[in-house]
């Protein structure tokens, strides 16, 4: 569909651990792209990249080095087991600090996926971690330089948590004492491969958020610790076989899987629960959870959470936990959603004076 | 950096550091006057306090301080008694005739000489050589940049990277839904 050559475009972005995500309304529905955030690198030459085209393999090709991007990178290192190393632009939920390509990977990945702003009105929206309750990341450093990878493109850049992402993309209300209702607040959780994020959100702004480390990465290594098994076999049992309404405790990954899934639902609701005792006085109303992110993707999960949380003496009361309608793509969306609020913002006052417009 | 604007509609000085900025101009003032000056000048302290200057972006370093430090002897307790064995070796190997042993001045130079030695060793083994002064400055505190600046920042080190690189990214799973728009209508009426 064309867009107006005038008018800006708002754009979600979520650049997690596992996955690269872009959301974008186009006509009456919104469009969620996805790329596999991880990459390969192969010497170049000429056999190589007539195997990358043959193949139709997504690469970036730098100096003497292809680099094979996405899904085609897991083939490419189960194809080379052992030779070719698997490799992440992101680790724990920010810029990989052991990775000297990430920049390049990343910034072709925005530079692929959204292109230049149209405008001086075109918002993307991105999100990074809430502050961790379990030692210290390079926050500040890991903003500036997603800040930058936009910027560069000529974009107005929003940035905000990713448990507020949830929120505005699932909207959870409360009821009041007066009885009215009030939308975009409760809690909103992603877990996702690095890191766990929690927000409490109250009519559209943050509250209060944390973030932990003990996600789909950390359950991954815990479980293939304890068994022994592979991290591709934990991984694989975990995406195809873990459902915790009926758990095979014969089988000791499904087993281990269940037991350190519980351990991160204590840790990060134990970590929240201490928080919000700051602002308990506030929300002394049922608050609704609201669930998203690759490693809530297991059947049975809400229900998994309900039964842990169950036996936890919590400062709030909780009225319901849910899922996300579309768990992997929420935090995309919920970012495109305030991308859109910004942009027609901006569209509407001085489009040279951006800041005041984006408040 | 210190980059400061003039808020006024005329030129104001800053006498003490011999600087004129033209009306709603700005400058980096690290790049004429040293941070110490800069710091130290109460003409530039008055402008700010009256809100004839803004500091836009400070980076000066606050606090400079010089270390000395002494180093650390290079020999310890083994070596300093084979020194003291090598010495007596020496004395073992050229050993005095008796007559000589009775000259007051031939006792009393070896006496002094194996005095000074001794000293020697003792200042050796507790550290105390002549201080050198080291280059070393340890800063107590680096000041932060605001964030639109930091990013900028950043924007043109994007700008370089992937420079000549060719690549035919494209999209691997793609999921449609619900036009977001709504939504963000009900949130634009919150915020």
């Amino acid at each position: 569909m064309a867009r107006e050559k005038q008018s800006g475009r708002a754009v979600g972005v979520d650049l997690g651990t596992m996955f690269f995500q872009v959301a974008e309304d186009i006509g009456s529905s919104s469009v969620v792209n996805t790329i596999r955030n991880a990459f390969v690198e192969l010497p170049a030459s000429d056999d190589v990249e007539s195997v990358l085209e043959a193949n139709k393999w997504k690469y970036i090709r730098e100096d003497g080095s292809y680099f094979v991007i996405g899904e085609d990178s897991l083939r490419v290192a189960n194809m080379f087991p052992g030779k070719v190393e698997l490799r992440r632009p992101m680790q724990d939920g920010v810029l990989n600090k052991n990775e000297e390509k990430k920049m390049l990977v990343l910034n072709e990945m925005v530079r692929s996926s959204i292109g230049k702003a149209e405008g001086t009105t075109s918002v993307a929206c991105t999100c990074v971690s809430s502050e961790p309750c379990d030692g210290a990341v390079d926050s500040a450093f890991h903003k500036a330089r997603l800040m930058g990878m936009f910027k560069n493109l000529g974009w107005n850049v929003k940035v905000i948590e990713e448990g507020l992402a949830v929120v505005l993309a699932e909207n959870p209300k409360v009821l009041e004492p007066d009885g009215t209702e009030s939308s975009f607040s409760g809690i909103g959780i992603s877990f996702g491969a690095g890191r766990v994020n929690c927000v409490l959100a109250y009519k559209g702004l943050e509250v209060l958020g944390l973030s932990a480390a003990r996600s789909g990465d950390w359950i991954d290594k815990k479980v293939s610790e304890a068994t022994g098994e592979p991290l591709s076999q934990v991984t694989r049992k975990k995406e195809t076989k873990l459902d915790f309404d009926k758990i095979d405790d014969e089988d000791e990954v499904v087993f281990a899987l269940d037991a350190y899934y519980d351990e991160m639902i204590r840790y990060v609701f134990d970590k929240f629960a201490t928080k919000f005792l700051d602002v308990k006085s506030k929300f002394e109303f049922p608050l609704d959870i609201v669930v998203a992110g690759g490693t809530s993707m297991p059947k049975g999960f809400c229900n998994k959470i309900k039964k842990v949380v169950g036996k936890l003496k919590l400062p709030f009361e909780i009225r319901d936990i849910r899922h996300s309608s579309q768990p992997r793509d929420a935090v995309a969306k919920g970012c495109l959603a305030y991308a859109i609020v910004s942009q027609r913002k901006l569209s509407k006052g001085d489009p040279n004076n951006v800041e005041s417009a984006l408040g | 950096m210190y980059f400061i604007v003039n808020l006024t509609k005329h030129d104001v000085s800053i006498s003490d550091l011999g600087v004129s900025i033209g009306p709603k101009k700005s400058m980096d003032l690290e790049k004429v006057k040293p941070t110490s000056e800069i710091l130290d000048s109460k003409d530039l302290k008055n402008c700010i306090k009256k809100g004839i200057i803004q500091v836009r972006h400070d980076s000066t370093y606050r606090t400079l301080k010089q270390q000395q430090t002494v180093p650390q002897p290079s020999v310890d307790s083994d070596q300093i008694a084979k020194i003291r064995e090598a010495v007596a070796d020496e004395i073992r190997k050229h050993p005095v005739r008796q007559e000589e042993t009775n000259s007051s001045s031939v006792t009393e130079e070896l006496i002094k000489m194996i005095g000074k030695l001794n000293e020697k060793i003792e200042m050796l083994s507790s550290g105390r050589s002549s201080p050198e002064k080291s280059n070393e400055i340890v800063y107590e505190k680096e000041s932060e940049l605001n964030e639109d600046t930091l990013s900028n920042i950043h924007a043109k080190k994007m700008n370089k990277i992937g420079v000549g690189s060719k690549s035919n990214l494209s999209y691997e799973h793609k999921s449609v839904a619900e036009s977001v728009a709504d939504r963000a209508s009900e949130l634009e009426g919150l915020l």
